[in-house]
Order: structure tokens, then sequence, then C-alpha cells
């Protein structure tokens, strides 16, 4: 594995995704995508079925603070005498929200900066990498807490800041793709016929990046959740929607550890991973079936947006 | 609201002795000595000198520059490193500290105090010329670098030193609180400070009292110094009054409680300044630690934007919306849910602690919904189909309420106000920021008070009631005022209060000046919030576990067990 | 090699730019907070010309462009400006959290090269088998945890089996008795080790997928298999060719992620009590104090973009690829 493509993860030249990858075989061939969209498939209908699956209300008390668990509360209780169980099912309606829309933010302005600069390339590709590099450099969780300041604590504010921080590996990652479907011959044909731009890319070079783009969606919602549990662990979540990252604050804040109440802190971070790890299941493969070269960018991403090694031809 | 916060500390060690005396307490079962409250009875010769007394708690001080500092624990060390002239006692009684006696002139102007010989602990004489260094300064800085500490040395004209230990301060009128504005008045080492003052005294706000090694005149100085980790209080040998009998004191600071109550369980530290109330009950019973719970001035409150220049929402500025929204604040769910139980309703912006101050013939708004929606819906508020009041021009009762992150349980106190008025047809949605955001949001547009409705915070007030009556000033916009209140008739009051020398006189006043705001509702109290402290039981005549901003400990009695 | 210098002046062009336009736009980010250290000043005796004054000492009074150009020459001249809060110079106040940061994040990286290195060596050579399964997953599910949550679980179950203390740098009252350096560097590993741990298994499936990935590509490689023919054992193939090959993504990863590491410790350090660079940036947020923020955002940006340099030197260097 060179550091070119652990930098880039990028699809080698060979790939070509117009070759469609049907989802059932790829469920079969991939156990561990099953395994990610069974998961995902639970989490997404609890969320959905939320207010008629939980048994009490997210605001109601039924007993002491910090309530041990017991028959009627599996889970116990929160700081303010309110059922765990409940609170987590209706905290997965908030949590996959802002997972999902924060990697359309992501995606969608990523995609669209990546696509033009791989597509236009020259002047207009340097500028948007310097800017990209700008982004990628600065220390995302400090951030967020100081656009949170700023902006406020809402989940549209949330959903926005996760967008900005996380649209540099999207737009990295299309552009490299971008650049390679450009100087495939379909493309250089329509060029040469005197298509427009607009036409090219939503005919020819969309649909060929779009595979690549809706994998690392997946994985970029997993991303989004987990910034979004670290924004609300620090006070910064929104005060009005009882996400999970937020259950782990209130119990941080009123002294669960202290108390000893494991059951405010464990379930909700249980959660956050389970969907996080699916997320990265389910994500995993389908870059495996776009890839098999690929096996690692995921994990680099949250770390370090993939900064920009030079490319190969660079240096001489 | 920080620097209220060092007084909390204070008001909070010297409710727990007061409360003592006043029955409020309870040292729930421990036997043997450190129950109670007043060390006087507990024989001062059972503890053993020396040791160090560690101290925890989770409010760090800023800075060891007392005219910077506005942190509660920054004030905490100020007190017992640099001398002042009266101190609270036990008995919440303002005596002499570093002053022996002292007279007043017949006119009350002119206050003639006799001080006791002491050192700093460089060796330096510590004399009445140091008490007219600091005064001078004051009262010239007092508009500039020196403004945090002017309030106490409100309408000085001057202070002189005739000799080495007589300090004379002379006033422009006849001031009310001369002793309770004195007891913060920190004296500092001329032959430090002086060289370094600078012109038009640029040169205070950047002194830095601790490189070097501070120099402290109380009954310890500073010998280490970090606003993140540990303070050290090293005792001061040339300390003008009874010797502390340990050799030192350190204080702690922890980001957060959870850590704090670790380190005490685990016997890093002797003693922690707040025990968060669900935690209470655990220490109660855990026969290592005591436990004294008693009345603090923390007070939580609602307060709704009072400027009758405001564009929206006029409807708030309404007595009886407000009235009838006191009556869905259901107090006692709050004390049971945010403070564990641990407080109690409160109606004005004092607590017991304040004494015979306190308003006591006002009660809280009774907890009623139905009534609240009675007087809602004959003020004209119709009710509409999804469970909101429409307003008869145009409009739904709708409103974003300012929450300061920094409050402790602020969430939770939020989702029970909104409850209560969302079953009286009012929807709040919370706008939670940092401290230093709402008070901007508060006060915006430019401390005019145009633009927010409702916030929620707390104050927490000296013993003397002055300072949380000039709270709601007129001339407090840009200052203290969270509420944008200005009403003229109250602040005649409040200057009359100001001079008033007559105990009794001066009670009236304060007393009349708390139905006005009981009735123009600039806030609607809440509960106090009852202080919970936490000791080891390895140390004795602990009447005070914390270190106090404001009341002095009798460090001279604390110490470890002699057995 | 006319092609290496003129590769490392571009990087090293690249880099200084890149630092501009981030003293640039730190303090765009900064002016755009509501907000400033005169509004956290209520004091009884503040009127509004003492503000003012205070203002105009801080030179908030200026125009933006104005505060703006001060801003680039003073920080052109190691001038960071003073605290609002202590009046204290910020790099001294900035420089104690980064040295509380910097041991702790290197303990845990050295953890994570560690747990990583040995998974992802054990993964490959018996890859496809439940050894390689359980490495890479377990790596994965922990990568997966929200870090603040992983921390507070350490503190849980592992601190008080362990004996560890759970929070600060050190005890207090150690250095106070004076008990000599080898007493307080043990307390102070102590106090280290949950958080580094922490760091530590966030990180390590990162380093065993990727040494995993790179051993496979060069156990498939010819001279391995020529190895093997000759009849070296498995572990000096692992040793003297796989290994070495693997280095360059490896040391590569190492520079790039400590970069950001530093900044992004805000969550374990909020949980310790650590009193790290990002603990003192999340307070100074609260504080409004411009001059921290600023000073501590350009050195975490700077670390960034020097460590990001490294890298590419080293891959330079390394690379065998990569010389002509």
């Amino acid at each position: 594995m060179s550091p070119q493509e652990l930098a880039e993860a990028v699809v080698p030249a060979t790939a070509d995704t117009r070759r469609r990858i049907p989802l059932w075989g790829f469920l079969k061939g991939h156990p561990q995508a099953a395994i990610g969209a069974a998961i995902l498939v639970v989490f997404a209908l609890v969320a959905i079925l939320g207010p008629w699956l939980a048994p009490y209300g997210p605001r109601e008390q039924v007993g002491p603070i910090f309530g041990t668990p017991s028959n009627p509360h599996p889970l116990g209780l929160d700081d303010a005498g309110i059922d765990i169980l409940s609170l987590l099912i209706y905290g997965a309606r908030i949590t996959l929200i802002v997972g999902f829309a924060g990697a359309l933010v992501a995606v969608v302005v990523g995609g669209t900066i990546g696509i033009v600069s791989g597509y236009f390339g020259g002047r207009i590709d340097n500028l948007l990498m310097r800017v990209t590099d700008y982004f990628l450099v600065i220390p995302d969780l400090v951030l967020l807490i100081v656009v949170a300041s700023i902006w406020g604590r809402s989940l549209r504010n949330i959903i926005i800041i996760i967008g900005l921080v996380y649209w540099t590996f999207m737009a990295r990652l299309i552009r490299s793709q971008v650049k390679v479907v450009r100087e495939r011959a379909y493309v250089k044909r329509a060029q040469a016929l005197g298509a427009s731009h607009v036409r090219i890319i939503t005919r020819h070079v969309l649909p060929q990046v779009l595979p690549l783009i809706l994998a690392q969606t997946v994985l970029m919602v997993a991303l989004a959740i987990f910034l979004e549990t670290a924004i609300s662990f620090l006070g910064l979540g929104d005060p009005n929607a009882p996400s999970w990252g937020r259950m782990i604050e209130n119990a941080f804040d009123r002294s669960a550890i202290s108390y000893g109440a494991w059951w405010a802190i464990v379930p909700p971070g249980l959660a956050v991973a389970i969907v996080i790890m699916a997320f990265n299941m389910l994500g995993t493969a389908a870059e495996d079936a776009l890839n098999p070269r690929l096996k690692v960018s995921h994990l680099l991403r949250r770390h370090f947006r993939m900064r920009p090694l030079p490319d190969r031809e660079d240096p001489r | 609201m920080k620097r209220i916060l060092a007084l909390l500390m204070t008001l909070v060690l010297a409710a727990a002795i007061a409360a003592c005396g006043g029955g409020e307490s309870t040292t729930p079962g421990q036997g043997g000595d450190g129950g109670d409250a007043t060390g006087a009875e507990t024989a001062a010769a059972e503890a053993k000198p020396g040791g160090i007394f560690r101290l925890g708690t989770t409010s760090g001080p800023d800075s060891p520059n007392p005219f910077v500092a506005f942190s509660a624990t920054s004030y905490i060390f100020f007190t017992n490193t640099y001398p002042t002239l009266v101190q609270y006692d036990e008995d919440f009684q303002l005596v002499g500290d570093w002053a022996e006696s002292w007279e007043t002139s017949e006119d009350g102007k002119v206050w003639t105090f006799k001080v006791k010989p002491g050192e700093w602990s460089d060796g330096t004489p510590l004399t009445a010329k140091d008490a007219a260094f600091t005064g001078s300064l004051i009262i010239e800085y007092g508009d500039g670098p020196a403004g945090t500490m002017a309030p106490y040395l409100t309408n000085a004209a001057s202070v002189e030193a005739p000799d080495d230990s007589t300090v004379v301060i002379t006033y422009e009128k006849a001031v009310a609180n001369v002793l309770p504005q004195l007891q913060q008045l920190f004296i500092l080492p001329q032959h430090v400070l002086e060289p370094l003052v600078g012109d038009k005294g640029k040169g205070l706000k950047k002194w830095d009292p601790v490189k070097g090694g501070q120099v402290g005149g109380g009954s310890f100085f500073i010998k280490e110094y970090d606003d993140k980790g540990t303070i050290i209080l090293e005792r001061n040998p040339g300390y003008y009054g009874e010797a502390p009998l340990v050799d030192a004191v350190g204080v702690t600071v922890y980001q957060n409680s959870d850590a704090m109550l670790a380190a005490l369980d685990g016997g890093q530290l002797d003693s922690v300044d707040t025990v968060p109330p669900t935690l209470a009950e655990q220490y109660a019973s855990n026969p290592k630690f005591q436990l004294q719970i008693g009345d603090s001035t923390f007070v939580y409150d609602i307060g709704f934007n009072s400027n009758p220049d405001k564009p929206k929402n006029k409807e708030l500025l309404d007595p009886k919306v407000r009235e009838a929204l006191a009556m869905g604040v259901d107090r006692q769910k709050i004390i049971d849910t945010v403070l564990n139980g641990y407080g109690t309703p409160a109606a004005t912006m004092f607590t017991p602690l304040s004494g015979e101050y306190l308003n006591t013939e006002i009660q809280p708004e009774p907890f009623d919904i139905a009534a609240g929606n009675a007087i809602l819906d004959e003020l004209g508020y119709a009710m509409g189909s999804d469970g909101v009041r429409t307003k008869p021009d145009g409009g739904t009762m709708e409103y974003e309420v300012i929450l300061p992150e920094s409050v402790e349980g602020i969430d939770r106190l939020f989702e029970i106000v909104q409850d209560g008025w969302g079953q009286m047809g009012v929807k709040i949605t919370a706008n939670k920021m940092d401290s230093t955001a709402a008070f901007e949001a508060i006060g915006a547009p430019d401390w005019k008070y145009l633009d927010f409705d409702i916030m929620m915070w707390d104050w927490v007030g000296y013993i003397d009631p002055e300072f949380m009556l000039s709270v709601v000033t007129c001339d407090q916009y840009g200052s203290w005022s969270d509420t944008g209140y200005c009403n003229p008739e109250y602040d005649e009051l409040y200057a009359q209060q100001g001079v008033t020398l007559d105990p009794a006189v001066r009670k009236d006043i304060v007393w009349e000046m708390q139905e006005i705001l009981y009735r123009d509702k600039p806030y609607i109290q809440v509960a106090q919030k009852q202080s919970i402290v936490a000791y080891t039981d390895q140390w004795t005549n602990l009447t005070d576990p914390f270190l106090a901003g404001l009341s002095k400990i009798p460090w001279e009695v604390i110490g470890q067990k002699a057995s | 090699m006319r092609a290496g210098w003129s590769y490392v002046g571009r990087r090293a062009l690249f880099a200084l730019i890149t630092i501009l336009v981030a003293i640039s736009l730190n303090f765009v980010l900064f002016r755009l907070a509501p907000g400033d250290r005169t509004s956290a000043l209520r004091c009884q005796g503040c009127t509004q010309e003492f503000k003012a004054q205070v203002r105009a000492e801080f030179g908030l009074d200026k125009s933006v462009p104005e505060q703006y150009l001060v801003y680039v020459k003073e920080t052109a001249t190691g001038n960071l400006g003073r605290s609002f809060l202590t009046q204290q110079p910020v790099l001294a106040e900035l420089w104690k959290p980064i040295r509380n940061t910097i041991p702790m994040v290197l303990l845990g990286t050295l953890f994570a090269i560690s747990l990583g290195l040995t998974l992802g060596v054990v993964s490959a050579w018996r890859r496809g088998t439940i050894t390689d399964r359980a490495s890479v997953w377990s790596g994965l599910l922990l990568y997966s945890l929200p870090t603040q949550w992983l921390a507070l679980m350490l503190i849980f179950y592992a601190a008080g089996p362990l004996g560890l203390p759970t929070s600060d740098i050190a005890d207090p009252y150690l250095a106070y008795e004076n008990p000599g350096w080898w007493p307080e560097l043990v307390d102070r590993l102590e106090h280290m080790v949950l958080p580094a741990a922490t760091i530590g298994l966030v990180l390590f499936g990162e380093y065993t997928l990727i040494t995993r990935s790179s051993m496979l590509e060069s156990l498939g490689e010819d001279y391995i298999l020529t190895a093997r023919a000759k009849g070296l054992s498995n572990w000096q193939i692992v040793r003297r060719h796989a290994l070495r090959n693997s280095l360059l993504p490896i040391v590569t990863l190492i520079f790039l992620s400590l970069g950001f590491i530093l900044g992004g410790a805000i969550l374990i350090e909020t949980v310790f009590n650590y009193p790290g660079i990002g603990l003192q940036l999340y307070e100074s947020v609260s504080e409004r104090d411009y001059p921290m923020l600023q000073g501590g955002f350009l050195i975490l940006t700077v670390s960034v973009i020097l460590m990001n340099f490294i890298a590419d030197l080293l891959y330079f260097r390394l690379d065998p690829r990569v010389t002509e």
C-alpha cells in the first residue's frame, strides 16, 4: 500500500464503475455489509416508530434521580428520573437525522467543489485546493467549539458545522476520481462533439462518481454522528434536542460517575458505537466492492481528513 | 457574576456557621465532634498543630491580582493573604481584624482605625501607610484600572495614615455600610506595588503578584500558584493575629465534581466546597465524612426584559402576565429534581442569610396552573388549537429563553418551567450559550435591552443587601443589570437606604423595595440552592470547611485531630 | 538531486503560504464571535468610559482592517498579545498547557503504534483466520466508540482496580513535599496512563489496518518468495523485508496524526480534568479571550502544517519508488 493511496484514498485508474453491482449479490458477498445494513434498518425503524415504541415520555419523571435498573425500567433512570430506554428510543431519531443531514451537507458541498475542481482543472483547481488545504489543517473540534459559540447551539447549526468540517475530504476524493474519469474516452468524445460542460458532467462524470460518493456518504454519516456526540458532550449541543450525545452530557454533568450510575452513560455510548460501526461496515463493504484494494481510507478520515500528499507526477 | 460567586462561598460558609445557630443546618448521622457547627462548644485543645489542609473546588481563581480578578475563589485567596480592617465572625457580626478598634466622627464622615502591628511575608513591616497607599490608589483610579475595588470605598475622599498604627478614612457623606464595604478592602503592600503603578495606574492591571513570590500580609501568603492546579498558602510568620494551627492550606481546582469527589474519596483532599445535591446522601451516610448543609445566597431566577421600550412581545411587560407565568413554575418539582431536595422556595432576591433584611411577609406565588390559565384567559390571550395562546394583535405566545451554560442544573430547570408553561399555552425554547454571550444577548443591542424576552440565571449576593438591590437600578444598565429594569421610585429608595444609618429604618426601606420588585416582577425568584459542604473527619473544629472569601475562618483552631 | 530540492522548496513554500492563510483566517474567525472582553467585565465601578478605556487598551476600538494589520505584524515578531483574562503574555500562558498535552499524546501514540503494529503483523501473517478478524474488528469497534465515552468507561472500570488517578496531571501536594524527581516522575506517569490509554485504544485500529495492508502487499512481492525459497524463517522475512516496506506508510501516518491529536485531545482532557491545550482553548472561548484563542489556534494549525511538511519530506526521502 503506497503512501499515495494512503493519503488520497484514490480509486485506481482501472476501476470502471459503470458495471452495475447488484444489491443482493453485494450483500451476499459481503456479510459484514449485511450485518451493518440489518443493524441500521433496526435503528431506522426505532427512530421512525419512536413515540409508539417508547414505554414512557422523554420528559416523564417516573422515579427518583438515577433510579437503578429494575423491572419496569430495564435501563434505569437518568438524572431527572426519566426512563433511559425511552430516551434512547427518542434519541435515535435526532442522532440519525443529524448524522444524515450533516453528511448530506458535506457531500453536497464537497462533491460540488470536487467535481468543479477535478473537471476544470487549472487555476480553479489550484484555488479550490488551497482553500481545501486550509480547512484540512484546522483542528476540527476546536473550530466546532468556536463556531457553536458564535452561531449558537441549534441542530441546524450543528449540521452546518459538520458539513463545514468534513466537506474537504469529499472534495479531494471526488476530485481525484473526476480527474480520472475526465480522461476517459467517452468524455473526450463528448467534448470533441461540443457538448456543454454541464451536460458532460451530469451525463458522463456524475454517474461514474456517484457510486463512490454514495459509499463515502455512508461513511460520512458515521463521522457526523461521532461529531455530534462529541459536540453535545462538550455542552454545545442543541438544548432542545435530546440526542444520545446529550444523554451522556447530562449524566456527566450531574455527577453520574461519582454516583455510580453507569446505566446513564453506558447505553447511549453503546448505541452510538453500534450505529457508527454499522455504517462503517456498510460503507467499507461498498468501498471494497468498488475498489478492492482500498481498505483503510475510512479510518484515516476522522483524524486527518485526507491531507494532500503530492501526486506522484508533481515532483518531477 | 463570578465575583459574586466568591461571596457565595463565604456566605455559604458563614451560612453553615450561622445556620447551626439558626437551626437550619443538618449534620446527619455522625457522632463525635465536627457535627456541631459552632466550634465554641467543642474544645479547641483537641487539635494538634501542623499539616496541610487540602481543599477542593470546582471554580478556580482567575487571577492573583485584585484589580483583575473576578472569580470567587480569587477572593478567597485575597481574604486570607491580604489584611482587611474588619471581618465577619461566626455569628456574622463584623469585628475587627487588622483593626483593633475604631471610632466614627459625629457626622459619620470620618472613621479612625487603630491597627495592629504585623509584618508582610517578606519581613517588611505592615503599617497604616500600606492602607493609606491602597486607599489612595483606589480613590484616584477607581474610575479606571482600580475599578474592581472601587465599591469598597464608595464616597470616600481620602485615606490617610497619621502614624504607623492609625488609619483615617474621610468620606464625602455619611455612608450606611462602611464596615461591610471595608470587609472587602484588601490592603496591598506599598513596597511591592508602588513602583509598578505606572502612568495613570496602567501598571495596576498588569501586575503579577505571584511572580517572584507573593508578598502576603494576612494569615497566609501564596507559596505556589497554579490556577488550574493547586495553590498553596503558607503561614505568614508576621501575621498580626493569632497564628493558624496548620502549616499550610492547599486549594486544588477541578474541572468537574466527579474528579474532585474522587480525590476526596481517595484521601487526596480534606474538604470540598460543594457537593452536588445528587450525592449528598452518599456522603451523609458515609462515616468517613462530615456533611454540612445550610442556607446560601444562591437563588435561581427567571428574568423578564423590563425595558418598556422593547419593541416585540410587549405583553411580557404586563405584571399580570408575569404573575400568571409565575403560577406556572413548579418550585417544588424544581427543588426535588434539580436540587434533590436541598433547596427552599424563593420569593425575593434574599435568603435567610441576609438576616432581618429578608422580607418574610412576601410569599412565593402558588403553583396553580388553573389559576394562571384563568388570568391569561381573562386578559384575552385565547388558546389556539395547537395548544399555544394567541395574542389579540396577532402572533402567539412563543418565546426564546436565554440560558447561560455555566449555571448548574439550568437545563432541568428550564425543562420543568417549559412543561409548566406549556400547560398554560405558553411555548418556550432554549437558547443556550456561554455566560459572556448570554450576558451580551440580554443587553443587546449595545446595552439597550431591547431584544431579549426571557432569561434564566442565578444570583449570589452578599450578606449586606446593598449590592443585590443595586442590580435593578437604572444606572446598572450595561453593568450588572440583567433585566433592563429601571424604576425611579425604586432608585430613590435605593439611594436612601445607602445613607440611612439606623438599621431599623434601613430595614423598612429594604422591605419596601422587595415589595416593589415582587409587584413589578422583573424576576420570578425560583428557589434558593442550599450549600452542601463535605469534609473528612480527620480534622476538627471545622466550623467553616472551606476557605471563605468573606468571613474569616478561625484557622487558629482548625487542626488535625490530636488523637 | 535538483528535482529533490525543488520539491522540498515547493513544499516549504506551500507550508508557508498555508501558515499565512491560517493567520488571516484565524483573525477573521475570532472577530466574528459576539461579545468581547469588555462585556465580561461587569463591575460595579465600571463606567462606560472605563470600558472604552479598556477597549482602547486592547486595541478593540480600532477599525477591523487596522486590527488585522497590527495582528499580523505582531504575530510575525512572535508577540501573540496578552490574555484578556490574566493579562499575561499569551505565548507564556499557552506554553504550559501545551507542555502538558504533548507527553500525554506522545505516550498515547506510542500505545497505539505498539498495539497496532503487533496486531497488524499478526493479522497479516495469519490472514483470514479468527485472529486476523478479531484484531481488525476490535480496532474498528474501539475506533467507533465516542472518545469521551471510552474515557468514562476507563474511569468507571479501570481506574479503581488499577489504582490509577483519574484527574489532573500530578498529585498537587507531592511537589510541595519535595520527594525528589523519581517519585514525581512516577506520579506524572500514573496520571498520564489513563488519558494516554484512551488515545491508544481509539487510534490503534488505524495502525493495525495500515500495517496489515502494507504487509500483505509486501508479502505478496516477488522478493519475499525468493526469500522463502532461500529458506529464511518467517520472522526473518517479516523483519527484514515486509516490515521495512511498511515503514513509510506508518511513519507518514504518525506524523499526519500527531499534528491533529494535539487539538483533538480536548474530549479526553475534559473527562480526565487534564489541563492541556484542548481544555485551555475551551475555557478561552467562554471567556472570549481572543488573544489566547488566536494564539492557540495558530499554534495548532502551524503544528499540523509542520507535521505535514515533515511527512512530505519523509515521504520523499523514504519512498524508494519516488527517487529516480
